[in-house]
């Protein structure tokens, strides 16, 4: 166990914050060669993950676990730069072998370019499909899919399938990960800030445990994201994705109370990272399905 | 960055394994909640001892294994989670040990150890007294230079298995004009000194682990002192990061969660539940391996160390209340959950008091990591 960054993670770590702050997000992902880190280097995931963190600290959504994460590590090969689109049934508890005309919930599906169904032990690829949004909040890209025909291509081996869709739920705890802890230091640095009763309402224990908190909360969220990633251990991607997203909620309800009404603002930044981590919650496995399926597999 | 075990990791664990297997099928321990506290059992301590895992951490030429903390932790988690007795060796082996090759003299080193590694002797902690429980600083007891050793004065209390155990390892104010932190000292008192005296007083559950214990000039010889005089305040707080990072703070009510997961069956209820709490646990886990990493680095962990233990010790705590609730009626009697329940319940309320309150340690996050 080192809990210590190589030199190459914190190159990573460097670049990430680079790309999440760029104006395309998109393009930058792709010249710094992070969609295909997975098929590249066998610690891509660790390092996508790295990634993930600081685009869930900027807050911004990117279809990067379909395209970096399930299309590599299906088929082994880049999809291209195309925007990928992930349906996991199973993860909704719907039938995973339903047919192909079923309306599916399809995440990064608004904008999508191409889409993966993942089935019981296998996956399809639909290049003909329609989407209608379906999520609610603004950089959601959740949507009803509708699919036109047979697929165009098959992934059979389930044990890819069923990697895919772990590398997908630790890559979406690594972001949820970045953005709790993001919240968490805006919160420390926003009760040292903000003065009532002529004092940093840091200076009350209520809130300043608060900030403890919220501060335990970034730090676990952190170091389960980088275990999921680094483990091919499903079960601590399991642990890790369960306890994020029911951290999730926790984290974004105390960070809001702490910051009173600012944080309740349109153009404040925190609402940005709230509902991030609301959408991200339900994306490749809640709190619920992740801690049925820790418990099923220890 | 790698959170998954070395191989030299999973071979010590393994032997663990094979170990608590033998033992257990050889019926030398029952397993039992909050064992690692309060099951006092030398002759376990002393095999744990002949294979090298008392003193995994100190250096080889002191007779130790010279490993790290987090190769500790890989040890003790399992021996945590089979509720095996390790109290006569853990605070010797978790703390005294430690904070006699931090601090100690040569001399202290050859005269002290030795016998910590051999499972032999057996030391309780002196710190808290009526008037400085959270606040230790307001620390009274008083230690006097006679000729060439002290006369130790004062009253400490929660002194834990105080009544079994070889020495109390003691903080003392050394200089009467100090005040708060300053003129604080630390001493290793043998507790068959004359002038030392004990009451028990018994917890909730009825047991009787904790002491008051009442010094009354207790001589001690100049070697007792271990470290800088007036300097205790800063050894000590050293030593409390060691004391709240440990895996004791999540796995002390292991058995009680394999009771719960053989309980839980094919209810989807409990089954998410029982997720809940495991995700939780492995989430603390990890805290508590990164407060060692720490360690392992050269510091003594302290905001981490009450991350850790304030995280771990909220999921033990959750833990009782699922328990009692899948119970339900049943949660009354001693038989609950494997027999687990009670016992958890009826030391549940410690968990978050003992080796600083979830509010002190809060209060450590937030100046030490925050800065507020």
């Amino acid at each position: 166990m080192d809990f210590t960054f190589t030199d190459d993670e914190r190159a990573v770590v460097e670049a990430a914050a680079q790309v999440a702050g760029s104006a395309d997000l998109w393009a930058a992902l792709g010249e710094g060669g992070w969609l295909d880190i997975v098929l590249e280097d066998e610690r891509g995931v660790t390092y996508l993950g790295l990634v993930a963190e600081a685009l869930g600290a900027a807050g911004v959504a990117v279809p990067l676990v379909g395209t970096a994460v399930v299309w590599p590590t299906l088929f082994g090969g880049s999809a291209g730069g195309r925007r990928v689109g992930v349906a996991d049934p199973l993860c909704d508890g719907g039938s995973p072998d339903g047919d192909g005309g079923d309306v599916l919930l399809c995440e990064d599906g608004v904008g999508a370019d191409i889409v993966v169904v993942l089935r019981m032990g296998k996956a399809g690829i639909h290049e003909s499909f329609s989407v209608e949004p379906a999520g609610g909040l603004e950089g959601d890209g959740l949507a009803r899919l509708r699919l036109d025909g047979k697929p165009l291509d098959r992934c059979k081996d389930a044990d890819l399938v069923a990697e895919a869709r772990r590398r997908a739920a630790a890559v979406t705890a690594a972001e949820m990960a970045g953005a709790i802890d993001r919240i968490a230091t805006m919160t420390a640095e926003y009760v040292t800030e903000r003065q009532q009763f002529g004092r940093p309402i840091s200076a009350f224990q209520a809130v300043a445990h608060g900030a403890a908190r919220l501060a335990t909360l970034a730090q676990a969220a952190t170091w389960a994201a980088r275990l999921a990633c680094g483990s091919p251990d499903p079960s601590d991607t399991a642990a890790a994705k369960g306890w994020i997203s029911a951290a999730s909620a926790e984290a974004a309800a105390l960070a809001h109370q702490l910051h009173g009404a600012i944080g309740f603002t349109e153009e404040y930044g925190l609402q940005r990272l709230s509902k991030r981590l609301r959408t991200l919650r339900f994306a490749y496995g809640d709190d619920r399905f992740h801690y049925r399926a820790l418990v099923q597999s220890s | 960055m790698d959170l998954t075990f070395t191989e030299d990791q999973l071979a010590l664990r393994a032997e663990v394994a094979t170990f608590l297997e033998e033992e257990r099928a050889a019926g030398t321990f029952t397993p039992r909640v909050d064992n690692w506290i309060t099951g006092f059992d030398r002759d376990f301590s002393r095999k744990l001892a002949v294979r090298g895992w008392i003193g995994l951490t100190w250096p080889k030429e002191y007779g130790g294994g010279g490993r790290s903390y987090v190769d500790r932790l890989c040890m003790s988690e399992l021996l945590l989670a089979a509720g095996a007795p390790l109290a006569a060796h853990w605070f010797g082996d978790r703390q005294m040990g430690p904070s006699i090759l931090n601090h100690g003299t040569e001399a202290q080193k050859e005269r002290y150890l030795p016998e910590i590694l051999a499972g032999e002797a057996t030391y309780c902690i002196g710190m808290s007294e009526p008037q400085a429980g959270s606040d230790l600083a307001g620390v009274r007891t008083r230690a006097v230079r006679d000729g060439s050793g002290w006369r130790i004065t004062g009253h400490k209390i929660w002194t834990s298995l105080a009544h079994l155990s070889d020495y109390v390892y003691l903080l003392a104010r050394t200089d009467p004009s100090s005040e708060r932190h300053d003129g604080l000292s630390e001493f290793i008192v043998p507790l068959r000194s004359e002038g030392v005296s004990m009451t028990p007083i018994n917890d909730m559950s009825g047991a009787h682990h904790f002491n008051e214990v009442f010094f009354d000039a207790v001589y001690v010889d100049g070697d007792a002192l271990i470290g800088s005089e007036g300097g205790g305040w800063r050894q000590i707080t050293g030593q409390l990061g060691y004391e709240r990072s440990g895996l004791e703070r999540v796995m002390s009510l292991w058995p009680l969660f394999e009771a719960m997961r053989a309980a839980a069956a094919d209810d989807d209820r409990r089954r998410e539940e029982l997720g809940a709490l495991e995700a939780a646990v492995r989430v603390a886990r990890l805290l508590v391996f990164r407060a060692a990493a720490v360690a392992d680095s050269g510091r003594p962990p302290d905001h981490e160390a009450a991350m850790a233990k304030v995280f771990s010790t909220d999921i033990e705590q959750r833990m009782v209340e699922v328990a009692s609730l899948w119970a339900g009626r049943a949660a009354r009697g001693g038989e609950a959950l494997g027999g687990h329940l009670l016992p958890a319940w009826l030391i549940a309320p410690s968990l978050s008091i003992r080796g600083g309150t979830n509010e002190v340690l809060r209060g450590i996050i937030a100046r030490r990591a925050l800065g507020l």
